[in-house]
């Protein structure tokens, strides 16, 4: 079996595996495992002994709970083993690849870096071009939201987006979508692309793998998240390699390369397909950038979600805590004096926001582009990149990027001065590619 | 023994700040009495040459402030304060004007404010080359100069349900900026049919009125929803945020969207990780007129969903104005369009929905007893 699978088994909790396992044995699961009832004659001949087939998806269900009980004694690797060379033996199920990798994103809020994106509607972007090329307001325009129907966001169910959206890309790819609700802190609807290696159309189509483990460790695998009632979109096409991780070009049964999947074609029909997949007669819409790209899918919905508009800090993110009941309330009886420790970190918690707070949302990386070099920037920061030229381009990097420049402020005078730290360095915009 | 000790000075800290907490309480309870206040001013009024407490006179001028905010937060519901932004790009044009809207639910608590900044454009400190505020807005159609005074959103804490940029594109438009101007007019001048203001207005109000609706239009949506599962006897959900669909019952209740897909990619796409879903629902308690589940499909409330006992699925879409726009109901063999006319008969309001399912019930169980007999 493939050393990939065992390696994105790999990712998981021990619990998180048995769960999957067991998740996978339930009724109406197309999952069947390897069991006496239902091998063939030559895979008993094969059969290794070492997992001894169970009887039956009860017995089998009642081992996997067995197993859950034990608790620590049995290791990971004696799971993940029994899984892969013993109850499906004969490989996993495309959709057991997706559970496995939507088991990982719920445990990992970084597993993939995402992108948000915002969903316009086109038809007043048209009605804007003709107008601003010619003063001639056309009839077709569209009346804006005021019969109180229109939403300024499509509202479409998941399932009727994928199933458009499996209208616009199979013509074009061949590809597995698995469709999986996120739990409470998120909040979303997650459709995983499978894009299979090979193209439809292309002209030797029966080019078979050689290997089970060939068949799926060349594609990719892309992610849209719709959140609901909100004009957003968050994509992650990155196209990490499937269930594999690494991507050597896969052989066929005849030993000649397949050819991998040309991520820039593919995530451009991705991208073209999602607004035609959301839009309708009467309704369409265009995706634009939000500037956003974070590894934290938290941040992500905290930033560009259906709720208050989170923050990365900064001074008005005192607005967006509630952090006393009493404040949420219109009359404020009480006098809220606030005891400042010193001046230093008093002004810190001004420009940089309260810290534990409700909508904060960390960023892990920022790219920030200054214009017409300001001949001082902070005066602090070892930018190698600051060179004579008009413009240089910042990286910032690290698990919470903003934390971190707090955590710099809060050291004092000398090592940034407030006074001119401009607003995009608190994490006020909520973005993370800046131009300044 | 240090672990003691250390234990008391925190037990002794937070007795420290509980106490602080009440004395402030008390003080401010006290000194937002009418009495306390009358007493203490008539003692300012009176004694003042005598012993001015300036510590008394302070204390007496935050509190009627405070009453007087707090009045108005009650009675208007938006209400604007200024806000000093630290940042050193915005020196120049603070103070920001800070609207805040406070919004009201039935059992009379109160959102966490919503907030909206408004920056004024002008790069200049002053409002010297503004000719006036009572003409500024009228002449501004075409002639390439900004009024310091026009204001624009800078930063605001309102949900992404509402379309503040849109709002804003139409209640604040800017003077053009260099070649906007034309199109922006005309596209004003579309608009007038329903915008009241001429062209090149800046309508805060307007603006302000119109994102009040709107938040106030979504409370009572989930007023209304909450009202009903309370009248039908469900139970409220733990969270809000638990108001999810399940996969499942959607795709039923979607169907008559989803053309018949025999694509060529074979893939189960309905698996909902989750496979509590099934068993747990089967647990919940069963609601007047055999309903099951009542609850919005998403955040903005305007659709909802009702599952009933007997597998029977509505999808009900809601306008903003809490009307029933369009209802399809599912039975075990597809629409049952009698019903879906009982429940959109007439002008179907959200919170009449409950005579309503009582009727559907009834022609269920009509439906039921003729097939059995």
């Amino acid at each position: 079996m493939a050393p990939v699978l065992v390696k994105s088994l790999n990712r998981l909790s021990r619990e998180g595996i048995i769960d999957l396992a067991l998740l996978w044995l339930e009724e109406r699961r197309l999952t069947t495992p390897y069991l006496l009832s239902n091998r063939k004659l030559f895979e008993t001949d094969e059969e290794d002994y070492l997992h001894a087939p169970a009887e039956s998806i009860e017995a089998l269900r009642s081992i996997y709970r067995e197993l859950r009980q034990r608790g620590q004694e049995i290791k990971k690797q004696e799971v993940i083993d029994r899984i892969v060379d013993g109850d499906w033996r004969r490989g996993l199920s495309l959709q057991q690849h997706a559970s496995i990798d939507f088991a990982h994103l719920e445990q990992n809020d970084t597993a993939l870096k995402w992108s948000a994106l915002r969903l316009v509607p086109l038809g007043r972007e048209d009605q804007n071009l003709q107008e601003g090329g010619e003063a001639y307001p056309s009839n077709k325009r569209r009346r804006l939201n005021r019969d109180g129907r229109n939403t300024s966001y499509p509202q479409i169910s998941a399932q009727t987006f994928l199933t458009a959206l499996k209208a616009e890309m199979s013509p074009l790819v061949k590809a597995h979508y698995h469709i999986h609700r996120m739990q409470p802190p998120y909040n979303l609807t997650v459709i995983r692309l499978y894009i299979t290696p090979d193209a439809a159309f292309r002209p030797r189509a029966s080019a078979i793998p050689r290997r089970a483990k060939d068949a799926t460790d060349g594609g990719r695998v892309m992610y849209i998240a719709l959140p609901d009632s909100c004009p957003y979109v968050y994509v992650s096409l990155s196209g990490s390699y499937g269930p594999s991780g690494h991507g050597r070009g896969a052989r066929d049964s005849k030993g000649r390369t397949m050819a991998k999947v040309d991520m820039a074609t593919m995530k451009k029909l991705v991208l073209e397909a999602i607004p035609k997949a959301l839009s309708r007669p009467q309704e369409r819409w265009a995706l634009e950038s939000t500037k956003l790209t974070a590894k934290s899918l938290r941040s992500i919905c905290e930033l560009r979600g259906n709720h208050k508009p989170g923050t990365g800090g900064g001074a008005y993110s005192i607005f967006t805590t509630n952090t006393q009941v009493s404040n949420s309330s219109p009359v404020d009886v009480q006098v809220h004096r606030q005891e400042q420790s010193d001046e230093v970190n008093g002004s810190v918690q001004q420009r940089f926001g309260p810290l534990p707070s409700e909508h904060y949302a960390p960023l892990d990386r920022i790219h920030v582009r200054v214009e017409n070099l300001i001949p001082k920037d902070g005066a602090t920061f070892t930018d190698s990149t600051a060179e004579e030229t008009n413009d240089i381009g910042l990286t910032f990097s690290g698990s919470d990027v903003f934390l971190g420049l707090r955590k710099l402020a809060e050291m004092g005078q000398a090592h940034m001065n407030l006074d001119k730290t401009p607003a995009w360095m608190t994490g006020e915009l909520g973005v993370s590619s800046i131009t300044a | 023994m240090s672990d003691s000790l250390d234990e008391e000075i925190a037990q002794v800290r937070a007795e420290i700040q509980a106490l602080t907490q009440r004395r402030k309480l008390l003080a401010s309870s006290l000194l937002s009495t009418t009495k306390v206040q009358s007493r203490l001013s008539r003692l300012r009024d009176t004694a003042d040459s005598a012993a001015p407490n300036p510590n008394i006179v302070a204390l007496l001028e935050t509190a009627t402030t405070r009453s007087q905010y707090n009045v108005h937060r009650l009675a208007f519901g938006a209400t604007s304060f200024p806000f000093h932004d630290p940042s050193p790009e915005l020196q120049s044009k603070n103070p920001l004007l800070g609207i805040r809207i406070d919004i009201c639910d039935r059992t009379g608590r109160f959102d966490s404010p919503y907030y909206i900044f408004c920056v004024r454009t002008g790069t200049g400190t002053g409002t010297g080359t503004g000719n006036g505020n009572g003409n500024r807005n009228r002449n501004g159609t075409g002639d390439g100069r900004t009024s310091d005074d026009d204001l624009r959103i800078h930063r605001h804490t309102i949900p992404a349900l509402v379309p503040l940029q849109d709002y804003e594109k139409r209640y604040l438009p800017l003077p053009d900026e260099g070649y906007g101007s034309a199109e922006d007019s005309i596209m004003t001048t579309a608009n007038n049919e329903g915008d009241n203001d001429g062209p090149r207005t800046q309508d805060l109000h307007g603006l302000v009125e119109r994102v009040r609706h709107d938040l106030i239009a979504w409370r009572l949506r989930q007023e209304a929803i909450d009202l009903l599962r309370e009248e039908l006897g469900l139970p409220i959900p733990k969270a809000k945020s638990h108001d999810i669909p399940n996969p499942n019952e959607d795709s039923k209740s979607m169907k008559q969207n989803i053309p018949d897909d025999d694509d060529d990619n074979d893939d189960p796409e309905d698996e909902n990780m989750d496979g509590s879903d099934d068993d747990g629902a089967s647990h919940d308690p069963v609601g007047l007129f055999g309903v099951r589940e009542f609850s919005a499909v998403s955040v903005d409330a305007r659709q909802i969903r009702i599952i009933w006992a007997d597998g029977r699925v509505a999808r009900l879409r809601i306008t903003e104005e809490g009307r029933i726009e369009k209802v399809v109901v599912i039975g075990l063999d597809g629409r049952m369009r009698d019903q879906e006319r009982i429940l959109m008969d007439g002008i179907p309001m959200l919170r009449e929905l409950g005579e309503r399912l009582e009727e559907v019930e009834r022609h269920q169980n009509a439906l039921t007893r003729r097939r059995h007999s």
